[in-house]
């Protein structure tokens, strides 16, 4: 009670400031007036009253401060005094503070940077109820698996295979038998399918979910209501919720959506709800625009590798479907995992009862909570070596930072002096310093977090393209805000720690006596050198990163791709499978293909179902007619189905045999083009053309061996590649049309459009971009890191000139009579310059093989993201060696200069 | 007049509080009314009384208000608060035993040890 008096008391004082010093005053007048009064009427002329009131009360101002302290003002009066001190210091020293506060600013907006990047791609969890609860049901085996296809993630190696794609039929069965967990439901991303809404045909992002989902993830709808049991069963008519975004963007909020009848793949659906704002899909970055029940699989997203006529529920073959479960907060997490994974073995043994032979899939339950956890994967080793450089450039503004603080220290020595003798703290000298430093670790630090909240999205807005969105959108929360605060809090106490302590150790007595003026206070120095040559041993590792992420993107746009990838449009048709399955499929393909390669203005068009260099790998196994033995992994071949002017399009060469034209037809003889890598993995005499291969039951016969050109990405040499006319396929993918052409875009664009609408108006075409775009879409990674550390080095080589001409100024600065002296002495100009310029480069050759020895050490752990060199790449090395040092020298330079040309008389009586 | 008595040191936040009990009074009628009750034998620093004061409104014993004084001029009056009231009764309660032990030490006779 007795604090909280005290706390409310304090309060009022400290926020009624103004008026609590008025009263003081007043009430003080008063007592004195009255103390005159009553001298007066004891006989005292009115003159020598006041005097005597006033010499009775004592020191006015004194009593003030007791009186303030007697409120616990002092503190709030010492700091303030303290900061508007310090800002006076900022003030004067214009330069040094734009240095500091821009250098903090830069590294604090990197890190903030970052670290929204990872909050997005690492940490965040699903939006869904209690997501912690949740565990992803994922299985292993042994390196044969149990099904036929998957469709999801899937790791392979020679003696193990795994995924998180479980069949309907295990699913089912692990629902029935789920006693173990809380509940188990599924879902499963279901890519971009056509919507027809109101007569206008477009592309939407799908999801598809068991109808116990929205309850058990706890999902919830903001109108309308959510998927249940009753939707997800064979035949009912099926019922979608839809995305708050896609709500706003497509139906303008309207309440009236609900109960609103749409189309999906051709599929009549209806409108049941929208979902509630927070929730973007079980993926992170993913933000689905409808989810439908699984039921709805077989009509809306019919599959073409399905054995049971496209339905992906009737095939227990076919794994698919992502299952999670909540935990029992009362079964332990392997007692669940056990329990499930006897389940999953019936399950299997029900559903295919001819696998004996087969490698069974154990269950194991991964962590849920961030739901699909696709984007760990793909950036956590990325981001992890971009938070280190981000760290390193704050590293190096600290010691830059506390280089120049130490200056200044050394440089109010005699300030400090003064102030120790006169009797102020040891303490309350540090307590300044420190707040200094806070005040420029503040001001950094906000326009450092300004900075972060600028550049959130420019990270992942270069993940983007011109056709797709980012994987995910860096949101900037409190928990980014919290931990910026906290790094320029840390940042501001390191580098004022150091340069404050030592301020304090001076003996004040000596200080007084020289002014700090001859004296070269080793220690002091060498303090300052050492930061110096930390701060460039930092630069140049940064610099060396920079060196080897500028050339791995070189070298990856120089790459040879085996195909000229100029003044070529790319562009993608999925035609709903309920229209166009199989053979239908085909036959609008040629047709399209046909008409496209008419329009006026275009050189020449094909399609493929891979597009090339799209990240995108489709492989097969192959026997050459005659080659006995079992299939094995050499076996394995890459396959694209293309159109006939394919070679022809894409500018790959014919080194043998022929094209494909139009004598392969549907009905005609299988035939195909192969790489010159496929003929050296199959057929390791060379001779190709005319032999025979099999795949899938069918045999081919090899008409043409082709140049190899790259197929899914950069990084990858060409694979053995096998080119299969698509229109003797018995079904295909999505196609990617190839138009070469010298038209414009959008006009190509207009004109194709207008030919695919003529053939069916519900057909979108989408993806469009250049085949240029599309292979700098697949670099983008790479892009990243070559401007971020290309940034960062640049930043680390501008704090490293600022460090070592800090301290070589300030070392010209002190020397000025020793120079004097010298050159009294008879040391010629030239001498001088070069004993200055001797020591930077002394500083910086130190650094340099610091920063060279801990580049070796480090670099190797990036040599998975480098392509055609090495981590200890010479020419990387040796250019931020190069670079270094001649800026060492630049920043060197000019205090030299100055020291060679004092005149010696005024130098020797410098004081 | 007879010679003045330096205060003991930590009384004069006692001597405040007992004023003030008598009646709300300002800084200036603390002083006179202490040295009225005292007859003059207490020596006060005039320019303490304030540090005090404000030490103990500050500490919840005391609260002030701006009204009136006699002659027509505004002046802060302190009164006591209930905390205040329980801490001069605590205080004066162990003032009187601290000075009955003080002074039976001080009365000691040889014979009665």
């Amino acid at each position: 009670m007795k604090i909280g008096a005290r706390f409310r008391s304090w309060l009022r004082a400290s926020l009624g400031r103004a008026r609590m010093e008025s009263d003081m005053d007043r009430e003080l007048r008063f007592h004195m007036e009255r103390r005159a009064e009553d001298l007066v009427r004891g006989g005292m002329s009115e003159e020598a009253a006041r005097r005597q009131a006033r010499a009775e009360f004592g020191g006015v101002e004194a009593r003030k401060d007791e009186c303030r302290e007697a409120l616990g003002l002092r503190l709030v009066d010492d700091a303030r005094a303290d900061f508007r001190y310090m800002f006076r210091m900022l003030r004067q020293s214009p330069a040094f503070s734009a240095v500091a506060i821009a250098s903090l600013a830069l590294g604090i907006g990197a890190n903030t940077a970052i670290f929204t990047l990872m909050e997005a791609a690492l940490w965040k969890t699903v939006p869904v109820k209690n997501p912690e609860e949740l565990r992803l049901l994922s299985w292993v085996s042994g390196p044969i698996s149990v099904m036929g296809n998957t469709w999801g993630q899937w790791t392979h190696t020679p003696n193990s295979s795994g995924s998180t794609s479980f069949s309907y039929a295990v699913f089912r069965g692990l629902q029935r038998h789920s006693e173990s967990v809380r509940n188990l439901f599924a879902f499963k991303p279901a890519g971009r399918i056509i919507a027809v809404i109101d007569g206008h045909a477009e592309l939407v992002t799908s999801e598809m979910v068991s109808g116990n989902f929205y309850e058990a993830a706890g999902v919830s709808t903001i109108a309308g209501r959510p998927i249940t049991a009753s939707d997800d069963v064979p035949g009912a008519g099926a019922a979608v919720v839809i995305s708050e975004s896609f709500w706003s963007r497509r139906f303008g909020r309207n309440a009236s959506v609900i109960g609103k009848q749409i189309s999906l793949s051709q599929v009549p659906v209806t409108i049941i709800g929208v979902n509630s704002p927070e929730f973007h899909g079980m993926g992170p970055g993913q933000n689905p625009d409808v989810y439908f029940p699984i039921s709805a699989q077989p009509a809306i997203l019919s599959n073409q590798y399905s054995r049971t006529n496209g339905s992906l529920l009737d095939d227990p073959d076919s794994w698919w479907l992502l299952i999670m479960a909540r935990l029992r907060p009362e079964v332990s997490e392997s007692q669940a995992q056990a329990a499930l994974d006897v389940v999953l073995q019936q399950a299997v043994r029900e559903s295919l009862p001819d696998r004996r032979k087969r490698d069974r899939p154990r269950l194991q339950l991964l962590t849920g909570a961030r739901g699909l956890d696709e984007l760990r994967e793909r950036f956590h080793k990325p981001l992890l070596v971009l938070l280190a450089l981000a760290g390193l450039v704050l590293l190096i503004a600290c010691a830059n930072l506390a280089n120049l603080l130490l200056a200044r220290a050394t440089a109010r020595q005699r300030e400090i002096s003064v102030r120790l003798a006169m009797g102020a703290g040891r303490w309350r000298i540090v307590r300044q310093m420190v707040s200094e430093g806070l005040v420029l670790a503040f001001l950094g630090g906000t326009v450092g977090l300004l900075l972060g909240y600028w550049l959130r999205n420019g990270i992942p807005s270069l993940l983007a393209t011109s056709w797709s969105a980012s994987p995910f959108q860096a949101q900037f929360d409190l928990q980014v805000l919290v931990l910026s605060i906290g790094i320029a809090f840390l940042t501001g106490i390191l580098f004022s720690l150091a340069p404050a302590w030592q301020s304090t150790r001076v003996p004040v007595n000596s200080a007084l006596k020289d002014g700090g003026r001859t004296t070269m206070s080793l220690p002091k120095l060498l303090a300052g050198r050492s930061l110096v040559v930390l701060q460039i041993s930092l630069s140049l590792l940064l610099l060396v990163g920079a060196g080897l992420f500028v050339r791995t993107l070189q070298n990856l746009k120089s790459a040879n791709l085996g195909f000229r990838p100029e003044r070529i449009l790319l562009f993608t048709i999925d035609p709903p499978r309920v229209r166009y399955a199989a053979a239908a499929r085909i036959r609008l393909f040629s047709r399209l293909e046909e008409q496209v390669a008419a329009i006026p203005g275009i050189q020449s068009a094909t399609l493929s179902q891979d597009a090339l260099v799209a990240n995108n790998r489709s492989t097969t196994r192959f026997r050459p007619i005659g080659r006995t033995g079992r299939p094995g992994d050499q076996d394995k071949g890459w396959i694209n189905f293309v159109g006939n002017r394919f070679f022809e399009t894409m500018g790959i060469p014919i080194l043998a045999g022929r094209s494909l034209d139009a004598r392969d037809r549907a009905n005609s003889l299988p035939v195909a083009v192969v790489n010159q890598q496929f003929v050296r993995s199959f057929f390791p005499d060379g001779e190709a053309v005319g032999k025979s291969v099999v795949n899938n039951k069918t045999t081919y016969q090899i008409v043409g061996i082709c140049g190899d050109a790259l197929f899914d990405q950069v990084r990858s040499p060409a694979p053995p590649t096998f080119y299969k006319p698509f229109s003797q396929a018995s079904d295909v993918r999505d196609m990617t049309f190839e138009i070469k052409t010298a038209a414009s875009e959008a006009s190509i664009v207009k004109s194709v459009r207008e030919v695919v609408r003529s053939i069916d108006k519900d057909l979108p075409i989408f993806d469009i971009r250049t085949q240029t775009e599309q292979i700098d879409a697949t670099l983008s990674r790479e892009r990243i890191f070559a401007a971020l550390t290309s940034g960062f080095g640049l930043l680390a080589l501008v704090l490293a000139a600022v460090g070592i001409y800090g301290i070589m100024a300030y070392g010209v600065a002190r020397r000025t009579s020793e120079i004097g002296v010298r050159m009294a002495l008879g040391a010629q100009r030239r001498q001088v310059l070069t004993m200055i310029l001797r020591e930077s480069a002394l500083l910086a050759a130190a650094g340099v093989a610091i920063g060279i020895g801990a580049a070796v050490g480090i670099t190797r752990y990036i040599a998975s993201m480098l392509y055609g060199l090495r981590p200890s790449d010479p020419l990387s090395f040796a250019g931020a060696v190069v670079l270094l040092l001649a800026i060492a020298m630049l920043a060197g330079w000019w205090p030299a200069r100055k020291a060679s040309r004092l005149d010696p008389m005024a130098a020797l009586r410098h004081e | 007049m007879a010679k003045q008595l330096e205060l003991l040191q930590g009384t004069l936040d006692m001597l405040i509080l007992k004023a003030v009990s008598l009646g709300p009074m300002h800084g200036y009628g603390v002083l006179l009314r202490i040295q009225q009750i005292s007859k003059d034998r207490l020596e006060i620093q005039q320019g303490s009384l304030y540090p005090a004061l404000y030490r103990l409104e500050h500490q919840g014993l005391l609260q002030s208000e701006w009204g009136e004084s006699e002659n027509n001029r505004n002046a802060k009056y302190y009164s006591l608060t209930a905390a205040g009231r329980r801490q001069l009764k605590e205080e004066t309660r162990d003032w009187n035993r601290m000075a009955d032990i003080i002074t039976g030490i001080l009365n000691t006779v040889p014979e009665e040890i």
